[in-house]
């Protein structure tokens, strides 16, 4: 358990990692315009999980943080894989999932409560990321534009996100069962690890994408 | 038995869980490794591709130079002994002197043409006394030609290696011919510098001129290479030499260097 606290506490530091690097990046006028999308999500997860730690000090329910960072990391993935998948049929369909996605948050939220854990939307979001993850990799084939995809950012981010969402899939589906006890509380170590793993990934990325100056 | 339920969960999560990240895992390395194929195989048809280019070139060239050499043979053997057999006829024709003078004149003009060409297509002095004999003389001739311009060529003649080849002395040959072709062209140079030194390590040829200044990759950008200047690379390639091109404040230095081992 006590590992479990430190792991979530070093999680919640490393989150600033890609913030950091991302601000130098900004300040250097080097940051990759395309990487945008993921900084913001960084952002957003770096600020729910504060919010989180901040309400959770004070004895405050957290799961209305919770609704509020799942719509949100929804809605700026979707940007990211906007600018990451060319086909055009994607493209004209990009407005109609951000209205379905928001419609669905809002009734979902208004139907559970913003007191209870929004697993549901959590398993859209994963639904929803893995779909696109595996379109990017169709692309990957179908348009061979990419010289080398060790070398390419995006190949690293979206394996990165493929691997966390995937991972955390289970968890996301027994959230009840660790509240009511039925699921013992070590499974967030899968979920603990794979995002000191994202934002280390995230920071690597950005790093290797950033503009380079000849 | 609540804790035997607990721990029967916790294997299900688990099971599901490593499933997951595993099969993601495959995918990823998958995608990965056939990308990486198919990058590959696009390479080796792009190498093909430029291998076939290659060949086109160089196949083209050869027949150029065949060809030259037949025209130059025809034009020397041929019309050659022609006109000197008209100049023996005029000689013993009965016309009057002031028309002989004249025919013989013109004659004398058209036979030194006849030359001029066959020799610009096959420098018989190149196989006869060799590179640095042939560049002098060529760089003389068009002294002689554009007396506006200043040539001047500099040598350090060694016994050269026996990887010397004819090809090798024919390449640095036309790429010089090219070289101050293109100076003479479109430079607006007014003075042209070459440098040519054989020894037992290769030939290293230096022509500077004070035109204008002209870096072939800057040329590119405006446009295709010329044809001109895709042989000169051709020919360096076919016999394993190089070609630097340098900017210089007035004009530019080419160096072309060619080494034997």
């Amino acid at each position: 358990m006590q590992l479990l606290i430190y792991l979530y506490n070093l999680n919640v530091w490393l989150h600033f990692l890609p913030i950091i690097l991302g601000g130098i990046l900004f300040t250097l006028k080097r940051f990759p315009s395309f990487l945008l999308p993921i900084f913001f999500f960084c952002c957003a997860a770096t600020a729910s999980d504060l919010i989180s730690v901040y309400c959770a000090s004070r004895g405050i329910h957290t799961d209305a943080v919770n609704h509020g960072y799942s719509i949100l990391e929804a809605l700026i993935l979707l940007l990211f894989f906007q600018g990451l998948i060319q086909s055009s049929r994607f493209q004209r369909m990009v407005p109609l999932l951000f209205d379905c996605i928001g419609l669905f948050t809002v009734v979902y939220s208004i139907s559970v409560g913003l007191n209870k854990f929004p697993s549901v939307q959590i398993v859209v979001n994963t639904v929803m990321v893995i779909v696109l993850v595996l379109f990017y990799f169709y692309e990957v084939f179908y348009y061979e534009h990419m010289e080398n995809l060790s070398t390419d950012s995006r190949f690293w981010i979206v394996s990165m996100l493929l691997i966390s969402y995937v991972g955390n899939f289970a968890l996301d589906l027994m959230t009840e069962q660790t509240i009511t006890g039925d699921l013992s509380i070590s499974v967030y170590y899968v979920n603990v690890i794979l995002t000191i793993m994202t934002s280390f990934v995230f920071t690597f990325t950005l790093w290797m994408g950033r503009i380079r100056t000849t | 038995m609540d804790g035997k339920n607990t721990n029967n969960l916790d294997l299900v999560f688990a099971i599901i869980t490593v499933g997951m990240i595993l099969l993601a895992l495959g995918i990823i390395a998958s995608v990965f490794l056939y990308q990486q194929k198919l990058q590959k195989r696009k390479e080796q048809i792009k190498n093909l591709e430029i291998d076939y280019q290659k060949d086109l070139v160089n196949s083209s060239i050869e027949a150029r130079e065949m060809e030259q050499r037949r025209i130059a043979l025809e034009l020397h053997d041929d019309v050659g002994s022609t006109l000197t057999a008209i100049k023996f006829a005029i000689a013993a024709a009965p016309i009057s002197t002031d028309v002989k003078k004249n025919l013989n004149e013109n004659l004398i003009e058209a036979i030194q043409k006849v030359r001029r060409i066959s020799n610009e297509l096959l420098p018989s002095i190149l196989e006869e006394l060799g590179l640095i004999a042939a560049s002098v003389s060529l760089v003389g001739k068009l002294q002689d030609q554009i007396p506006t311009m200043t040539f001047d060529i500099q040598s350090v003649q060694d016994p050269p290696s026996e990887a010397q080849s004819k090809e090798v002395n024919l390449a640095m040959y036309r790429v010089l011919q090219e070289l101050l072709n293109n100076i003479i062209k479109y430079s607006g140079a007014t003075t042209v510098r070459v440098f040519l030194q054989q020894n037992e390590q290769g030939l290293q040829l230096m022509v500077e001129d004070n035109g204008s200044g002209f870096i072939p990759d800057d040329h590119k950008e405006r446009s295709r290479p010329t044809l001109g200047l895709k042989n000169m690379k051709i020919r360096m390639q076919q016999i394993n030499g190089s070609m630097k091109y340098t900017k210089l404040q007035q004009g530019t230095r080419v160096e072309v260097n060619w080494k034997s081992n």
